[in-house]
């Protein structure tokens, strides 16, 4: 298992660095540079020949420089943990993914509470009960999860809450769970239900379709031969064997969530990751855009691996072989 | 039909500038704060701005507020715009930075009223021309920086306004360097000489007679800093931080994020008149429905809804609970700028059949949803200077009957030989494409109105664009123009701007090269003329010459205007095209006994 690590680890390490190429390069031929767009919004077309301002901020941001040139530096860089300066805010890029990153872990748990605490109960139950009332009902809602726009659940339940004043959503602060527990439920809870019902109900039909497959495996019909009461064939026997696959997607589901919920965030303004991504984009605020992606990638690419680890852990035969 | 922007303001904006009226738009670049924005009550103006604001003489009124404010309150507002160049106000550009400037600092003398034109004294209680090329300023008594270390609230001096004027003329930064980012420095450049004869007097002689010095001094950026602070945060000012701004202001900034969030104080030894206990700032909404949630709920206290539909039915559905104010968008949409100097845009007949092709009031409706109104050459945020609507709508490109102007559009487009050009390219600013989407529409407009499929559009950076404005590529052998945002305007008198636009002598015209007779002489008149009143007889015929001109080298379109709903309990300033963030820092003011207070969180 160590060796299996180690080995999956390195080789992780090219896909960094080709990431970190893909971003530099991807960022650095995007239209409309930050200069740019500077210059833009000071003096749209003023007639002014812009020359030597344009010449100073990139020598005030240090982007000056030939793009090789540029290019080095950045991978040096990353290499000893600088992931540079926000053109924006002039402060550590890194930093900036700091602030964020409590908001968008914060919210990203919140919805995988909520998408597991609601799919695998419920993928059991359909499973259970196939083609009964209860089955088709909640096969039907989570079809609706898949179906319906995420953005718009979100908006519904804004609206909802806000129209029919159920409670004050705290839209300008954010409070986090740490800060003010109320305040912050309040406002986590709308995106986290309408994020963690979209979530979960891939995850429902999954655990359903598996759980299926389990029950009708010969080691459950003997189960149910010696007499086991029915929670032991479930939940000891059944469940533990048909969660391996729903393992893998719930993985996949987390390193999703906590990439940036963008939409959510943006919808209900909170100042997590993915907002900040979106703002950096939007301003050509490259370091933090690179930084950011770099992150996140790496993220994605270490929680594959944890999965894969877990699989191998949970299934004795994966590890053997 | 009204005179000028401030009777029509009163008057909710007659029908056919306010085209369709009723429809939404974003507020696109137009950097709109909302904290800034007034309520409705706009009854205090009798429409007669601009007096006397830079007449010899004139003493310094006594700033006053419209009603009775009561003393107290957080105000809460989200920015429609959250990026800031520099902390330095002599080298920004940007208007999230002219509101903290705004707040916290004083200019010598500033716009009391954009609405009748006053100026009042600020950091300089008074000011006098005792002859027309000296100005002399007299410093405020009492008056105090924010208690900020390296300056620690002491008292100001002349040397400070001095400090302020000198090195924005020299436009150098402390460690002897050249700055191309001193904005200003090209009209601190008729400064003579700045002396202090004493602590409490500023003397400055100009090299030749200006009536608009004043009016610079008063603009948006000329916030006055402590020099010893300015020595000591010149080369840190991109690494914005609250103790980097250290003003004289009615408020003190003690918090700053670059995201946008910021809170304000209230300075107890400003010297003039405020209310707010502080005013906290969050950053910009990303969604709309989070914005008018907010404001809703009353987290803020201000809201300007992008959508029509929505603006319609938050009137409806809270009417008599909240006001509205409208405004007009600080940078104007021109339908391009071209160098006349050479083919083919020399031909009047085909920059005419563009200028004449472009139907104002349809790219109003179709960009904006109809919140729009239509622009002459001086924009109607300067009203009181440009020509009043009754006049516009005689000039081609403007009539009423749109149809006559099209038709003579495609009569002068074949005479000109238009159709032997080949392909027209239209520039279309990336930001503008991205807010409207506008280049389709814009296309098949003028391909509609010319009888023509030869325009097709190109979206360019403004880079781009500002480059071939000043190499003359809009023009100049080269059948191409362009639409978008046309500068910020930044002064309620729009003289400094025609004369250096196009008086044939600056460098600036050159971009333009269109050759109207009688043009220089009017503008280098217009230049040293020190009645207010005569100046806007002036301007309105330097308008009147350019229309006719078809726009001199410069061709508006519009001003796209924003709807903003206030809570009854806030009571807001005047509102303006202009920053007013100096007007809402003192005037502004919370009524905690207004039935529409409660249930605003605290």
């Amino acid at each position: 298992m160590g060796r299996y690590a180690l080995r999956r680890t390195l080789v992780n390490i090219p896909v960094i660095w080709l990431i970190a190429t893909l971003v530099f390069f991807a960022t650095n031929v995007l239209p409309g540079d930050f200069v740019a767009r500077r210059i833009a919004q000071q003096n749209p077309a003023g007639g002014e020949d812009t020359t030597a301002q344009v010449a100073q901020i990139k020598k005030d941001l240090g982007i000056d420089k030939p793009i090789a040139e540029r290019y080095t530096r950045y991978l040096w860089d990353v290499v000893r943990g600088d992931l540079g300066e926000s053109y924006r805010s002039r402060q550590p890029a890194i930093s900036e993914f700091k602030r964020g990153a409590p908001y968008t872990i914060q919210l990203s748990l919140m919805m995988l509470v909520v998408a597991l605490a609601t799919s695998v109960p419920i993928g059991i139950i359909s499973a259970l009960r196939q083609d009964s009332l209860v089955d088709y009902v909640l096969r039907l809602l989570a079809i609706l999860g898949v179906a319906a726009p995420n953005f718009w659940i979100g908006t519904m339940l804004l609206l909802l809450v806000v129209r029919y004043e159920l409670w004050t959503i705290d839209l300008i602060n954010s409070p986090l769970l740490w800060e003010d527990p109320l305040r912050s439920l309040q406002l986590f809870i709308l995106p986290a239900v309408a994020g963690g019902f979209a979530s979960g109900a891939g995850i429902m039909r999954l655990t359903r379709s598996q759980m299926l497959e389990v029950l009708r495996q010969d080691y459950i019909r003997t189960a149910w031969a010696k007499g086991l009461r029915e929670r032991v064939v479930v939940v000891r026997h059944a469940t533990k064997n048909a969660m391996i696959p729903v393992l893998t997607a719930i993985g996949l589901t987390v390193a999703g969530l906590l990439s940036g919920n963008v939409v959510f965030e943006y919808l209900f303004n909170i100042p997590g990751v993915g907002n900040r991504i979106l703002t950096a984009i939007t301003e050509r605020d490259v370091p933090v855009v690179q930084a950011f992606v770099l992150i996140i990638a790496t993220f994605v690419v270490f929680v594959n691996l944890a999965v894969d680890l877990l699989y191998g852990w949970v299934d004795p035969r994966i590890r053997l072989s | 039909m009204r005179s000028n922007y401030w009777e029509a303001r009163q008057r909710k904006l007659s029908r056919r500038r306010f085209v369709g009226g009723a429809a939404g738009a974003s507020a696109g670049l137009a950097a709109f704060l909302a904290v800034g924005c007034g309520d409705d009550d706009d009854n205090g103006g009798d429409g007669t701005p601009a007096k006397g604001s830079a007449t010899p003489g004139t003493g310094s009124p006594t700033a006053a507020p419209t009603a009775q404010g009561k003393k107290g309150g957080v105000l809460r507002a989200s920015s429609s715009n959250a990026t800031y160049d520099t902390f330095d106000p002599s080298r920004s550009r940007f208007t999230p930075v002219a509101t903290i400037i705004g707040r916290t600092m004083q200019r010598a003398i500033h716009w009391d009223s954009f609405k009748e034109g006053r100026l009042a004294g600020g950091f300089a209680e008074k000011w006098e021309q005792p002859d027309p090329q000296t100005v002399v300023l007299k410093l405020r008594k009492n008056n105090f920086f924010h208690n900020k270390p390296p300056v620690n609230g002491r008292q100001t001096k002349a040397s400070d306004l001095q400090f302020h004027i000198e090195r924005q003329k020299a436009g150098v930064r402390q460690d002897g360097t050249e700055d191309p980012n001193f904005y200003r420095k090209g009209e601190y450049g008729i400064v003579d000489s700045v002396t202090s004869p004493d602590d409490e007097t500023v003397q400055i002689k100009l090299k030749q007679p200006s009536p608009l010095f004043l009016n610079l001094l008063a603009q948006s950026y000329e916030g006055i800093g402590a020099p010893e602070a300015i020595k000591e945060f010149e080369k840190d000012y991109a690494n914005f931080h609250e103790k980097m701004i250290i003003g004289t202001g009615p408020m003190i900034l003690t918090e700053f994020s670059s995201e946008g969030r910021l809170k304000f104080q209230r300075f107890d030894k400003f010297t003039g008149t405020g209310y707010l206990d502080g005013i906290q700032e969050v950053p910009l909404f990303t969604d709309a429905q989070a914005a008018q949630a907010a404001f809703e709920q009353k987290q803020i206290d201000s809201h300007a809804p992008s959508n029509v539909q929505v603006l319609n039915e938050m009137r409806e559905r809270l009417k008599g609970k909240i006001s509205e104010s409208t405004n007009f968008s600080v940078n104007p949409i021109i339908a391009g700028s071209y160098f006349g100097g050479a083919e083919p845009w020399n031909n009047p007949n085909l920059i005419g059949a563009y200028f004449r092709a472009i139907d104002r009031r349809q790219v109003i409706q179709q960009l904006h949803g109809g919140r729009g109104a239509i622009s002459g050459s001086i924009p109607p945020s300067q009203g009181a200077f440009g020509l009043t609507e009754k006049e516009l709508i005689t000039f081609p490109g403007y009539f009423q009957e749109v149809d006559k102007d099209i038709a003579e559009a495609k009569k002068m487009w074949e005479a000109g030989g238009g159709p032997a050009l080949g392909e027209v390219t239209l520039d279309i600013p990336d930001i503008f494409e991205g807010a409207y989407q506008a280049s389709a529409i814009l296309v098949a407009m003028l391909n509609k109105n010319l009888g023509t499929s030869q325009f097709k559009a190109k979206i360019e950076p403004y880079s781009t664009i500002t480059s071939k404005i000043v190499q003359q590529k809009y023009g100049g052998g080269n059948a191409n123009l362009w639409f978008g945002w046309d500068t910020e305007v930044l002064d309620p008198e729009p003289t400094a701007f025609l004369m250096s636009n196009y008086s044939s002598t600056t460098t600036l015209n050159k971009q333009f090269s269109v050759k109207i007779p009688g043009m220089d002489e009017l503008l280098a008149k217009v230049g040293v003329e020190l009645s207010i009143d005569k100046r806007k007889e002036m301007t309105r015929e330097v308008e009147r010459m350019l229309l006719k001109s078809y726009g001199g080298g410069r061709i508006y379109s519009h001003l796209q205007i924003t709807n903003t709903l206030v809570w009854n309990y806030y009571h807001g300033s005047e509102s303006a095209p202009f920053s007013t963030a100096h007007l809402g820092a003192m005037y502004n003011w919370i009524d905690p006994a207004d039935p529409t207070y409660q249930g605003r969180p605290a």
